[in-house]
């Protein structure tokens, strides 16, 4: 909004606030040195007004020291007349080709945070934390799954014992009194096992049913894989820094992006499962190969438990998934490592 | 050479009254370059930088927000917003974590959080109104002796009378909540003010609490043959399992609702406030709402949330140039108030706690 009024004077048009009254005045305004001249009649020295330069747009404030305020849009030249020089960050935050040259960068370092940084970060953490803090998250998992009476297993106590004596057996030196085995009778969950963070392992009565005790003895090393490398501690905190990373990169703009936010946060769980349980599948592995064991029993144990009527029908229901949204490696790809193991078929 | 020379006869006459709806003159493509360097200094400095950061962008929100020819200001210094933080952070973190970790100690926490709760909503609104501008005249939040004692009856008492009552009493006390901010606040030495709605907070969080209701009992009957079958030890059929992808679509249902019921409230609030005789009205509709909210997120998703920017300024341009300013009077003739400062502290926890002050812009 620049007009000229003199031969030799360009004046720009503002609007003038006086101290403490909303009423808007309309002031020409021009520059005599580092003087700001108001309506040609009101000049204010340089030392007696701040300039507040615009972020982004062309809005210019100059703040009196009387405490008036002058607005000026488009005041660019205005300023540069009274000797203003923008700022390195104004410049900056003007520069598109500084924006686009960071947009590589910036998915360089949200990506590395992504893929290595959170993990690396989480299993850092991991290591650190105090043992009672895996007590607690375990002790609470332990009273959400044995809350009521249903789940009562009706193991013979004879089978119990003989277990328990091969979980010792199998994790040796290791604190015994890390490790816990737990029965339970799950028709929902079916013939399965898992591990807790704090060492304790949880067998379902239909995981018994169908196993005998030498393919229990290989599960349970898969699972003992599980406590060794702290796999459910690490997967919590990877998962809870990831939701952190992915909410602060989308920001607070939308409700609706928060829903949308868990979905890629789930797929990367996905991939931390995956990897984990070929970790476990590794540890399994090396226990069975030593001491006159087979690997064989682990390929029998999981066949079993992939044939059974339940798991057949989560198969159903589920499709056929993708690779990428499957939680455990398709099981043939697993296998092979164990029926390369495996001598002869017994 | 004196600094004042008097101009008075070059004041514009009075002004004329009339309606003047938002003007919001940001753009993405403007804020972009600006939202990057905030992004790439707080990334360098660790975080350190995004307080200044967060001044930048409320500058470039206030300052592209128009109304009847003049700009909003956002004043607040970095320093008292970086101190807030430090501050809040030690407050929240000890919660933050006892709750992670499921231990008795995060109720201790949480009382103290919940005494604290209305002293820092007070600090809060303070500060944020206190910073904020708009033709040269700041806005305030009450210092007056009453104003704590109202903050603990509104936003300690009320919600705990709420949970005693099986939250009969919660509408009333989120009515009273937004009735106090507004009854507290000023602009410059004028104070502002909001006419009761009680009925319509009831009328629109009984549609939400049906809403929830009937979403329950969907879950329910859905659930139900699920948990059946495995009470008596069975395999549950296939079709138990088919009623699950009924799920999602009532899950969605339940966000359109909430959102609107959300808008609704919002609507109703403003609509209700007053300036003297300055008072607003709101065009929001469901319809554009809810493609704003939508498309947003997809934008945010399809471009890894460099959209941000353009996300950002599509929401505040709808939301602000679809709502009116009525002045019969004009917009000239308020006056400054006495002046007094307000530190960040309670700006800062207002954002962490997440607390709706709901008049912000």
């Amino acid at each position: 909004m620049t007009s000229s009024v003199g031969p030799d004077t360009e004046t720009w048009t503002g609007r003038l606030f006086r101290a403490g009254l909303s009423r808007a005045e309309t002031v020409s305004v021009s520059a005599r040195g580092q003087d700001l001249v108001l309506d040609g009649t009101r000049t204010v020295a340089r030392h007696g007004y701040t300039i507040v330069p615009p972020i982004g747009g062309g809005y210019w404030r100059f703040d009196f020291a009387n405490g008036d305020t002058l607005e000026v849009i488009g005041g660019d030249a205005l300023a540069a007349a009274l000797g203003h020089r923008p700022s390195l960050l104004s410049r900056l935050e003007r520069s598109w080709r500084l924006a686009l040259a960071s947009v590589p960068v910036l998915l360089g370092i949200g990506g590395a945070a992504w893929y290595w940084g959170v993990p690396f970060a989480a299993d850092q953490a991991a290591a650190h934390l105090p043992p009672w803090v895996e007590r607690q998250v375990t002790q609470a998992s332990l009273d959400l799954i044995f809350r009521d009476e249903k789940g009562q297993s009706q193991v013979a106590p004879a089978r119990r014992q003989r277990l328990t004596a091969i979980l010792a057996d199998m994790v040796g030196p290791e604190p015994l009194d890390r490790y816990h085995l737990h029965f339970l009778d799950a028709p929902l969950i079916g013939p399965n096992a898992f591990a807790l963070p704090d060492g304790d392992i949880v067998v379902t009565d239909q995981l018994l049913s169908i196993l005998d005790d030498e393919e229990v003895t290989a599960v349970l090393a898969h699972e003992v894989g599980h406590v060794r490398h702290r796999h459910g501690l690490r997967l919590a905190l990877r998962a809870s820094g990831l939701s952190i990373l992915a909410a602060a990169a989308v920001g607070d703009a939308s409700t609706a992006g928060h829903f949308l936010v868990a979905a890629p946060v789930l797929l990367l769980n996905l991939r931390f499962t995956r990897e984990f349980e070929t970790e476990a599948d590794t540890t399994a592995l090396e226990w069975l190969s030593q001491g006159g064991r087979s690997p064989c029993t682990f390929s029998h144990a999981l066949r079993k438990i992939v044939d059974s009527p339940e798991m057949k029908r989560a198969g159903e229901i589920a499709g056929h998934l993708p690779g990428w949204l499957a939680t455990h490696p398709v099981t043939e790809e697993r296998l092979r490592r164990f029926d390369a193991a495996c001598p002869v078929k017994s | 050479m004196p600094d004042l020379v008097d101009v008075s006869s070059a004041a514009d006459g009075p002004a004329p009254g009339g309606s003047y709806a938002f003007r919001f003159h940001g753009s993405g493509r403007e804020y972009f370059p600006i939202w990057i360097v905030n992004l790439l200094l707080t990334i360098v400095t660790l975080g350190i930088y995004s307080p200044w950061a967060k001044v930048r962008s409320q500058r470039y929100f206030h300052e592209a927000t128009e109304l009847a020819g003049a700009r909003f200001g956002y004043h607040a210094r970095p320093l008292s917003i970086l101190i807030g933080r430090i501050i809040v952070l030690a407050l929240f973190l000890p919660y933050a974590i006892l709750i992670k970790l499921q231990s008795p100690y995060a109720l201790v926490c949480l009382a103290i959080l919940a005494l604290a709760g209305p002293w820092i909503v007070v600090k809060a609104l303070r500060f944020r109104l206190r910073v904020t501008s708009y033709r040269g005249v700041r806005f305030s939040f009450s210092h007056e002796p009453g104003v704590m004692r109202g903050a603990y009856i509104n936003f300690l008492g009320l919600p705990f009378l709420g949970g005693l009552s099986l939250g009969l009493l919660y509408p009333y006390a989120l009515h009273q909540q937004y009735y106090w901010i507004a009854d507290n606040s000023r602009y410059g030495a004028t104070p502002m003010g909001m006419r009761p709605a009680v009925g319509r907070f009831y009328a629109l969080c009984g549609i939400l609490a049906v809403t929830f209701i009937a979403f329950g009992a969907c879950v329910v009957a859905i659930m139900r043959p699920l948990i059946q079958a495995t009470a008596n030890h069975e395999v549950p059929p296939l079709t138990a399992y088919a009623g699950m992808s009924l799920l999602l679509p009532l899950y969605a249902a339940v966000i359109l609702v909430a959102l609107l019921v959300g808008l609704s409230l919002l609507k109703t609030m403003v609509q209700r406030l007053s300036l003297a005789e300055v008072t607003l009205s709101a065009g929001w509709r469901l319809g554009p709402v809810l493609w704003l909210y939508v498309s947003n997120a997809l934008l945010l998703l399809v471009t890894l949330g460099f959209a941000y920017p353009w996300v950002r300024c599509r929401a505040a341009r709808y939301m602000l140039e679809n709502l009116t300013v009525h002045a019969p009077m004009g917009l000239d003739h308020f006056v400054a108030g006495a002046q007094s400062e307000a530190s960040a502290f309670g700006d800062q926890a207002a954002t962490f706690f997440d607390i709706d002050v709901g008049i912000g812009f």
